[in-house]
């Protein structure tokens, strides 16, 4: 006998777990299915053990390389135990799961696990170690996510050649690792992988990191972290193949039509993620899946079949939790019958690199494509902080861009200290629509890296205090 | 085989008309010519007959719904051609309790309950309001008989049920609000319906019936979902997320709105302001250039004794004509007193004459005379502006409207070339049209093409009034009750005859002056009917 909902939704990351938990807060009797872990990719193997990682690293790099201008002396220096991080860090992640678990319970969601597959618009199976059940909905919210990109040559075994997954795995400190690609993915794990003093070649196809993913002048402070920090950049550089050598791997690399051998241990694969249009038998239901194997959607994540929404990476960029977390609360209250489309202005991104990179709004390209022929843009440096100097995290900038007409706030971007933290204010003055001088007149507390988010809009209106400005000649 | 019945041509000029009424529903059988909509186009409620005879087997619009003349109305099964009709004339279906077996499938009598679930509506209605059950528990219903009436906020619909059996329970009350997909009755012995190209599902278990908690918080009695508006974060409309929200919620496009807030962002206040107006996209009136008219929005006192009904077919024609009227027109009015002892005196002594002529002559026909005698010496008076172009419009034809009043409302119906008719004809055509107006019964080109309008409100009561002009004529004149009066003539006091007229005009015509030039040279006219004897051509 089938089991009978009016909701189900399949898979259980930060999109799915929250539409269950919302549609089960309107009164729906809820189902939430999923094949491999509570929380998905972001709390299980993403987003939340590399920050577990990347915060543990940070302190080590601290203790190693800041601690003596403070006075701070250790004696004998640090080791580390990394079976031990890594069972904290899975600890971090089993936490978070957990919760999930909690928060799902006690909203009265069925949590069904196994891998689903649709049958029709309203019915899927779900195969489990158990066996195969039906499982009949009204409603159908398709959160299946994305995966790592895999290239050719490169097949991911998880223990030598490793997505994001093997890499936040690693239980002894890898040597040598060759990181190929890199994007956000490829340098936080770079990042604290270096840290732990594991020698990192990242080979990059374009001529700079982070290419078209974040502003170029916060790309660039990270790009010379890196390169201070020791690790080794090729642009140009396109990954052909790899073979196993006695002392680990070789991978060649073509760059400017020459090949190259650079040896390494292990190789990490962080080109891209796609999202699993190929999975769960759309097909079957109706849902239409574009050539990208995103599925299709309008503005309230309805897909071509009336009664199935999708949302989070399974249903187009950017992928990332945050913006699936949004996409979920709204298919749940669409599906309750309420007047909602995705209206927001802007999806901030995040970078966990050292410094961290945030941004919020428009690029200056973007601006431009968008009609803003006049720009007002400023810069007001962490080092004219008093609390980054204090910190002694002086790296880093908030960047804003504003239009000239109206001096709206358009696009800020962080790299620096906390970046990830101070970006929502900006991402609240943006779907605001407020404007350089609703932030340069909000009084911040001093003292704290927030000011600088008031003086920068002070810098672009073009009368910092803190740094010195030639007056604004208009 | 079902045949299509399309909307046939209504009258020189009309390409559409919006459906008042079904007069048959489905699975009802029609005869050739037999009435099966009613619908109306320019002021006027026409029957459209079928062609054919046959079953009624769809409905394609629900009252409020503007048809195009040639688009498919209904489709009719087992359609005979007109001609061999008298064969297969039946008398229509009654109501539901019908036995007579449903033209679709017979119902597969498996005992199964089946949930019949309240289909979609139309694009952005996401519910409706019950307004009453047309079948109740015990009922055997045909597959597309209609079982409910549900109120949504563009109209009322009548809900068929996909699917033949026998009615189990009714889920909903009158007043409860259900939502798409929600379901509405359970059948006993469902079988699946002929159309039906899915699969029916098996039938799930019954779900209790959808939880308070779901419905949305309206803030207001009803939430109008009149679209799903484009997100504004590509726009350059500055509004906070939460007037963003607001905006969806009561129905406003908030990408139309300018802002009154700093650096032109669209306020809570704005949104708010803007409930009810028509979405800027609605199509205009015909005849007016487009204009946006406020629609505000009406909302009473809570748990106030009020009944809602859709505003639809004459009294919405009405309601769009006087709004648009007084939205273009700078309207004023001259009254004057008319001495009609003369024309009392006429009327009476004619009362016979008209008797062998087969009618009555009333004030009116005479008035009309004297209309159109006074419009040959002011021509503005039988003009119309063209806004479009900027020019005046003189036209050398005499239509004359009156207003006439029925149970549906204000119809008026036109006296075609009234120059060229004497009084009795104008009697026999005043006595005609109005009957036909009560009835419902006039041609569309029966109240088209007026030039100039009289109201005659003086056989119903009051002494003055301030008509509406009905745009684009740029005048309408109003007569009033006959009334005694004491005049001193001579040193004597008289009893006199009298009657009120005013002249209500068009200011960006006729000038105050002009209308009371035109009001005195009429009122001559009444007061010396002989006049009329001699200006005849």
């Amino acid at each position: 006998m089938a089991q009978n909902f009016d909701v189900v939704v399949i898979g259980a990351g930060p999109g799915g777990y929250v539409a269950a938990i919302r549609s089960a807060q309107h009164g729906f009797k809820t189902a939430i299915i999923e094949r491999e872990f509570l929380g998905g990719v972001c709390l299980n193997v993403g987003c939340i053990p590399s920050k577990a990682m990347i915060t543990a690293t940070h302190l080590l790099h601290k203790a190693q390389h800041g601690f003596a201008e403070m006075g701070l002396n250790i004696k004998g220096g640090i080791d580390v135990d990394m079976k031990k991080l890594v069972t904290w860090k899975q600890s971090v992640s089993d936490k978070m799961a957990g919760g999930v678990n909690q928060l799902l319970k006690g909203n009265g969601v069925t949590i069904i696990s196994g891998e689903a597959e649709f049958k029709s618009s309203k019915e899927i199976t779900v195969k489990s170690s158990k066996g195969t059940e039906s499982v009949q909905a009204k409603h159908f919210v398709v959160a299946t996510g994305s995966r790592p990109i895999e290239i050719p040559g490169f097949k991911f075994d998880e223990k030598d050649i490793c997505s994001s997954t093997g890499a936040l795995a690693f239980d002894t400190i890898p040597k040598r690792v060759a990181v190929i690609g890199g994007g956000y993915i490829g340098l936080e794990i770079s990042s604290y992988l270096r840290k732990l003093g594991t020698e990192v070649t990242v080979i990059e196809a374009q001529s700079s990191l982070l290419a078209g993913v974040v502003d170029p002048d916060c790309a660039q402070v990270v790009t010379r972290k890196l390169k201070k920090d020791g690790v080794n950049v090729i642009y140009g550089a396109k990954a052909k193949s790899q073979k196993k050598v006695k002392s680990g791997y070789e991978v060649t690399v073509e760059i400017n039509g020459k090949d190259e051998v650079i040896p390494c241990d292990k190789i990490l694969v962080t080109v891209g993620r796609r999202p699993n249009g190929d999975q769960a038998n759309l097909k079957a239901a109706g849902i239409q899946v574009d050539e990208r194997g995103f599925v299709k959607v309008d503005a309230q994540r309805r897909t071509t079949v009336s009664n199935i929404f999708a949302i989070g990476d399974i249903c187009g960029q950017p992928m990332l939790a945050h913006k699936a977390s949004h996409e979920g609360v709204l298919v749940a209250d669409v599906i309750a019958g309420q007047n909602r489309v995705y209206d927001a202005k802007t999806v901030p991104a995040v970078v966990f690199t050292d410094p961290e990179i945030a941004s919020a709004g428009m690029t200056e390209d973007e601006a431009k494509k968008k009609g803003f022929t006049d720009l007002l843009i400023g810069k007001f440096p962490f080092a004219a902080n008093g609390r980054a100097v204090s910190m002694s995290e002086t790296d880093g900038f908030v960047k804003m861009i504003a239009d000239k007409k109206t001096n709206i706030i358009l696009g800020v971007h962080i790299v620096g200290p906390e970046a990830s933290n101070l970006i929502s204010e900006a991402v609240l003055a943006i779907e605001m629509g407020a404007r350089l001088e609703d932030l340069s007149l909000s009084i911040h507390p001093h003292p704290t890296l927030g000011e600088t988010m008031m003086e920068a809009a002070e810098a672009t209106l073009g009368h910092a205090i803190h740094i010195i400005q030639r007056p604004l000649r208009k | 085989m079902a045949t299509d019945v399309k909307l046939p041509e209504l009258g020189e000029g009309v390409s559409e008309g919006e459906l008042v009424q079904w007069l048959v529903k489905p699975g009802d059988s029609v005869k050739a010519d037999q009435p099966i909509a009613e619908v109306l186009t320019d002021k006027a409620t026409v029957e459209v007959p079928t062609p054919v005879a046959g079953v009624v087997k769809e409905v394609k619009f629900k009252a409020g719904d503007v048809i195009t003349v040639g688009s498919t109305m209904i489709t009719l099964d087992g359609a005979a051609p007109a001609k061999a009709a008298a064969a297969a004339a039946a008398a229509p279906a009654p109501a539901a309790t019908t036995s007579t077996p449903a033209p679709a499938a017979p119902a597969a009598a498996n005992g199964k309950a089946q949930d019949i679930k309240l289909p979609e509506l139309g694009e952005g209605v996401s519910e409706g309001e019950l307004v009453n059950w047309l079948v109740k528990p015990g009922d055997s219903v045909k597959a597309d008989q209609p079982i409910a009436e549900v109120l949504t906020d563009k109209a009322t619909v009548e809900v068929p049920t996909p699917v033949a059996g026998t009615v189990k329970d009714l889920m909903f009350k009158s007043g409860d609000v259900i939502k798409v997909g929600s379901t509405m009755i359970t059948l006993i012995g469902g079988g699946s319906a002929p159309a039906a190209t899915a699969p029916a599902a098996p039938a799930p278990a019954p779900v209790a019936a959808t939880p308070a908690a779901i419905a949305p918080v309206a803030a207001s009695t009803s939430t109008a979902t009149s679209g799903i508006f484009p997100p504004v974060a590509d726009s350059k409309v500055l509004a906070t997320p939460a007037t963003r929200r607001l905006a969806r919620e009561i129905g406003v496009d908030i990408n139309a709105l300018s802002g009154t807030g700093l650096a032109g962002r669209v306020t809570r206040e704005d949104v708010l302001a803007a409930q009810g107006k028509a979405p800027a996209k609605a199509a205009a009136p015909a005849a007016a250039a487009s204009m946006t008219i406020p629609k505000p929005a009406y909302t009473g006192p809570v748990g106030a004794a009020e009944n809602r009904v859709p505003l639809i077919g004459i009294r919405k024609r009405i309601a769009e004509n006087m709004q648009r009227s007084k939205h273009v027109i700078p309207h004023f009015t001259i009254m004057d007193e008319a001495k009609v002892d003369s024309l009392v005196a006429m009327r009476e002594s004619l009362k016979e004459h008209a008797e062998k002529h087969g009618t009555k002559i009333t004030y009116l026909p005479i008035v009309i005379k004297a209309m159109v005698a006074t419009i040959r010496e002011f021509p503005m008076f039988n003009a119309s502006i063209d806004d479009a172009a900027g020019e005046i419009v003189y036209k050398n034809y005499f239509n004359i409207g009156f207003a006439a009043d029925t149970p549906n409302g204000l119809v008026v119906p036109v006296i075609k070339d009234a120059d060229r008719k004497n009084i009795l004809e104008i009697s026999k055509e005043i006595l005609d049209l109005s009957k036909r107006a009560r009835d419902g019964k006039l041609k569309p080109d029966e109240m088209k093409g007026a030039t100039i309008t009289v109201t005659n409100i003086g056989s119903i009561g009051g002494t003055y009034a301030t008509p509406v002009i009905n745009h684009p004529e740029v005048a309408i004149l109003g007569m009033y009750k006959i009334d005694e009066k004491a005049v001193v003539k001579d040193g004597q006091l008289k009893a006199i005859k009298v009657q009120n007229f005013t002249m209500t005009a068009d200011h960006r015509l006729i000038d105050g002056a002009v209308a009371a030039r035109f009001l005195a040279s009429f009122i001559g006219r009444i007061e010396n009917p002989g006049k009329l004897l001699v200006e005849m051509i």
